[in-house]
């Protein structure tokens, strides 16, 4: 039996991908009274590190229903300066009490010199800043007491001073550490469009063999600053997690599903302008369908190591 | 240390008004005063302008977000048993 089919016939039987949503306060009661719709939960782990003991216990409650994963946003993994080690330790913490099945971080900066930027900004990608960048995931692998997921970010400023592109960086950083990869597929499909890369072609760049979850969203297109009057504008898509996910998405997530032989773990992320919870369970439902598809499709893997 | 420093420089660009101005208006000068190598400082003489702008707005935006409180999940749950 070829590959491919192999690969297919694993996952139509097995029906072993997930698709789950980030868990928000403004969804809880449309998680609650549809959660046998949703395989699993990520939490943002930022939000519980300094959580008192009640709203551990009703975490914990959640977490032993419901597979959870959790998400942090706030080290900086990816920064050139050491990473913090109280950082560390308050996901630390957080795993040992939750026990959930995976966390993971950004591949990205959110502070310089004692300045918080206050969001994931993507450092000059450099031989040098993946040194660090591995140095600090394995540090936090230690600490934490298992490997991270490591998420591509979405970028509205081509990072200055890089001398390896996006897919060079990524995969450098990959394979120099033991984490797997979270691939964001509208961070991805962002700064494609936007430093004029295919998307297909930017992700089978990728390490598509140590994808172990994946993120949707959706964004909106904003533009640039200095446009002169009577041109055509200039745009940028902009990765605002209030949209919903476009059909481009969902076909990187059919083709990815192509390539790869292993399950997979969706999160769909809604941050605002929240619609009612049919449509976002309608983008679930999109996205297994999209996984089904590429399933069935299982070309030769490609992005197999 | 000179990456690091580039770093902090970036960081200080997104969330300065001020810098960011001063550095949008003479790029190589505002790097060279803030101590940055001539490699980093000839580096950003081709930053994606725009791209910063941006950058900073949304980071900015960004900011304010995460000074709003969220409710907690213990509470959560009350509220929402409490209606079923």
């Amino acid at each position: 039996m070829a590959a491919g089919a192999a690969v297919a016939d694993r996952h139509s039987a097995g029906g072993i991908d997930r698709v789950g949503i980030g868990w928000r306060g403004e969804l809880a009661a449309g998680i609650f009274t549809h959660i046998e719709h949703i395989d699993l939960l990520e939490i943002i782990a930022d939000d519980h590190f300094r959580a008192p003991p009640r709203e551990l216990r009703a975490l914990a409650t959640l977490a032993a229903q419901t597979p959870i994963t959790l998400h942090g946003v706030s080290m900086g993994l990816a920064g050139s300066d050491i990473t913090e080690t109280r950082r560390m330790d308050n996901m630390a913490r957080l795993t040992d009490t939750l026990q959930p099945e995976s966390w993971s971080e950004h591949l990205a900066f959110v502070r310089g010199g004692g300045i918080e930027i206050g969001h994931l900004a993507a450092p000059p990608r450099t031989p040098h800043n993946i040194d660090a960048a591995i140095a600090n995931i394995e540090r936090a692998t230690r600490i934490v007491g298992r490997a991270p997921l490591m998420e591509n970010i979405a970028t509205l400023i081509d990072p200055p001073a890089s001398t390896l592109d996006e897919a060079e960086w990524v995969s450098a950083i990959i394979a120099g550490s033991r984490a797997g990869l979270l691939l964001d597929l509208q961070n991805l499909y962002a700064n494609a469009l936007n430093f004029g890369t295919e998307p297909a072609e930017l992700m089978l760049r990728l390490p598509l063999y140590r994808v172990q979850a994946v993120h949707l969203s959706g964004g909106k297109w904003i533009a640039e600053p200095g446009n002169a009057l009577g041109e055509k504008p200039r745009m940028r898509l902009l990765d605002d997690h209030v949209h919903d996910v476009p059909a481009e998405v969902f076909e990187l997530l059919e083709l990815l599903a192509s390539q790869v032989p292993q399950s997979l773990d969706v999160i769909l992320e809604r941050d605002g302008a929240y619609p009612q919870f049919t449509c976002l369970l309608a983008q679930l439902e999109a996205a297994r369908s999209a996984l089904r598809r590429g399933r069935g499709m299982a070309l030769p893997m490609r992005a197999v190591a | 240390m000179s990456q690091i420093s580039l770093e902090a420089y970036l960081a200080r660009l997104y969330t300065d008004i001020d810098a960011r101005e001063a550095f949008l208006a003479d790029p190589e000068g505002a790097a060279q005063a803030a101590g940055l190598c001539d490699d980093d400082t000839a580096a950003l003489r081709h930053i994606d302008q725009a791209g910063l702008r941006m950058a900073a707005d949304s980071y900015a935006h960004k900011r304010t977000q995460h000074r709003r409180p969220k409710q907690g999940l213990a509470q959560l749950l009350r509220g929402w048993l409490g209606k079923h």
